[in-house]
């Protein structure tokens, strides 16, 4: 993709620069704060939920929910909202069933919560995988998203690009562990709601505050006409609207860099209160995101498509650059300028966030209690999480350079939230919901989860060669998004390894579990910074 | 009393876990708790799933518009939002109000729990957790 906005912008990188050092400072007021185990993956448990609101925010609005599906919305109305209805009604699962769980059973990874009441290493082992395989997918999705959007955005090509965002993220995690992190979290939600309120309301300007104008406009402007303003624009097929909703929904609920977000706060009244603001913050943005959208299309026209590129991913930007006065006006530049840093800020956060819940998996899980079963110092466990931080990043970057921006971005995101919904939430639900379930359900289920996201995705139109649904050797079942196959077998996979395997569940193992996660006896306690 | 300032969170080990599983407290807890989020889970998801529906079945319905410039999709779309914030509310409020302290209730028992095997001299050590 060639930079459309032309040549090196210096006043988006001179804003990029101030981000930068912002974050990096906070990086280093976090490194005299982090020492132990504790500090580095849960931030000493000292975050309050109001922060942790903000942070989880942080850490799930990605590039694409700010930048690409306004784009989406742009180009195909109602049914690109659908994704974001889906991203946030799946707080509600994660709310109901899991935030406080977590907090009180959990101590650094989601597979603390299953090691309670399931042998350890094998629950260890495929809940670390079922983590690399989302964090390391979806980690690569966004690096090579955010190397095409900083090319868009400033001129600095593709590979340098990924590698910078790649040593910042590092940086984070490696000096400034879960503290770092949960900061540049925070920032990058206010920048991303600020973004959007100023948007919102210059959007709104346009139309004299009247929304129902914007929608008028918007069909006036649309090619669809009326049609515009109905579903049907982007999903022609029912099944693919339905299962691509479906992993959205219930793949929240499996993504490990949200789900050791709530081993941060104090307690489960801080880690249900973080799930509140959360959900205030990301509802309120989605909406903003809505008007965004939306006015792009009553703002720029068909003529905007051209610019907005076929994704739609720059819709934004070309919005923003109009709305303060257009190509070239000083209000333009700046306006464009401030977009990017916003998304700058938006794709390392995310990165960072993942990174950080990858080194966790690797430390706590395989290193710590598998490979050296609890004998391992505290220290000795931080020093293997900056390693491993180190060459997961290493090699999330080293893909995303090397696959360049041929990688089809959205089939990994999908990936990404298909492993989620079908192999790490049905064992995280059942080991705390089914009393039956054992080890053997656990470690069929996640890889037989794994599995079938991984063979779907591969046999599904958008990898599968050939230009349209005919690629795929599955027909019109083959879908961009098998998340509707793949949880069932999924499910599927934990019911036949429980009644296969031989072991009885280990009873007193689910009585503590219940009553932990229930009561929040004997949960961790804060480190008290 | 230093000791009991810390309560049962130190000494968890010592915990008959089935025993408080069968109290009648922490039964009415999980109870009353289940009998919240699975209705809700399911409302709430069902909720969505009637938008999905009428967006794959009722393109006349959705594509209509109540006054001009407001189309049913994107109202019932925003409706997903409020829902959401919604039930979140109603669950953070009958958190606080009755899940909360029926939570520390069942949590007391341990405490006693703990108190009386101190007394009884019962060894501590036998009965550390595998694995924690």
């Amino acid at each position: 993709m060639t930079p459309v906005f032309g040549e090196l912008q210096v006043l988006p990188l001179a804003v990029f620069g101030v981000v930068l050092a912002l974050t990096l400072g906070i990086t280093f007021w976090a490194s005299k704060r982090t020492s132990s185990a504790s500090d580095f993956f849960a931030a000493g448990r000292g975050i309050s939920g109001f922060q942790n609101g903000w942070a989880v925010a942080g850490d799930y609005m990605s590039a694409s929910s700010f930048l690409g599906f306004a784009g989406l919305i742009f180009l195909f109305g109602v049914d690109a909202f659908v994704g974001l209805m889906a991203a946030i009604v799946a707080f509600l699962p994660v709310l109901l069933f899991l935030a406080e769980r977590m907090r009180n059973a959990g101590k650094y990874t989601f597979a603390d919560v299953l090691a309670f009441r399931l042998r350890e290493r094998p629950a260890r082992m495929v809940a670390a995988l079922g983590t690399l395989a989302v964090a390391i997918v979806y980690l690569v999705a966004q690096m090579v998203g955010g190397g095409v959007l900083i090319q868009a955005l400033t001129g600095i090509s593709f590979t340098p690009a990924v590698i910078g965002v790649g040593i910042f993220m590092l940086a984070y995690v490696i000096f400034g562990g879960m503290l770092a992190t949960t900061w540049v979290q925070i920032i990058k939600a206010s920048l991303l709601m600020s973004a959007g309120v100023v948007i919102t309301i210059f959007v709104l300007a346009e139309v004299s505050f009247n929304p129902l104008e914007l929608f008028k406009q918007a069909s006036a402007n649309s090619e669809a006409g009326d049609g515009y303003l109905a579903p049907g624009l982007q999903f022609t097929s029912d099944l693919g609207l339905l299962s691509f909703a479906l992993a959205f929904l219930l793949g929240t609920a499996g993504l490990p860099h949200i789900l050791i977000r709530f081993f941060t706060v104090p307690d489960a009244r801080a880690a249900r209160g973080s799930v509140g603001w959360a959900v205030f913050l990301i509802g309120s943005f989605y909406l903003m995101i809505m008007i965004i959208g939306v006015g792009a299309r009553a703002i720029l026209g068909p003529e905007g498509e051209k610019a907005a590129g076929t994704s739609g991913n720059l819709a934004i930007p070309v919005l923003t650059e109009t709305l303060g006065g257009g190509d070239g006006s000083t209000g333009g530049e700046l306006f464009l300028a401030v977009v990017s840093a916003v998304a700058l800020a938006t794709i390392l956060a995310v990165v960072a966030g993942l990174v950080i819940s990858a080194s966790g998996a690797v430390a706590h899980d395989l290193w710590s209690n598998v490979v050296r079963k609890g004998r391992d110092s505290e220290h000795e466990e931080v020093w293997v999480a900056k390693i491993a931080a180190l060459g997961v990043g290493v090699l999330a970057i080293g893909i995303a350079v090397v696959g360049g921006s041929g990688f089809n971005v959205s089939a990994l995101v999908g990936l990404a939230f298909c492993v989620a919904s079908s192999a790490n939430f049905p064992a995280l639900m059942l080991a705390l919901f089914w009393p039956r379930f054992n080890t053997t359900g656990a470690v069929v289920g996640v890889l037989g989860g794994l599995a079938a996201s991984l063979v779907l995705i591969i046999l599904s139109p958008a990898v599968w060669p050939g230009p349209d649904t005919e690629g795929s050797p599955l027909g019109s079942l083959g879908l961009d998004n098998p998340a509707i196959f793949s949880i069932p077998i999924g499910f599927f996979c934990c019911w036949l390894g429980t009644m296969l395997g031989s072991e009885k569940g280990n009873e007193r193992g689910y009585h503590e579990l219940n009553v932990r996660s229930e009561t929040g006896l004997g949960a961790e306690a804060a480190s008290g910074h | 009393m230093a000791m009991s300032e810390q309560g049962p969170q130190d000494r968890v080990g010592e915990i008959d876990w089935s025993a408080i599983e069968r109290s009648p407290e922490f039964q009415e807890l999980v109870r009353s708790r289940r009998a919240f989020i699975f209705p809700a889970a399911i409302f709430s998801l069902g909720f969505f799933g009637v938008y999905l529906l009428l967006a794959a079945f009722a393109d006349d319905f959705m594509g209509s518009q109540i006054v001009e410039g407001l189309p049913v999709a994107w109202l019932l779309a925003m409706l997903q939002v409020f829902m959401t914030w919604g039930v979140t509310a109603a669950y953070l409020r009958k958190s606080d109000r009755v899940f909360e302290p029926l939570e520390r209730r069942a949590a007391a028992l341990a405490e006693k729990a703990v108190e009386q095997s101190d007394a009884t001299g019962h060894d501590h050590r036998d009965s550390e957790v595998a694995g924690k």
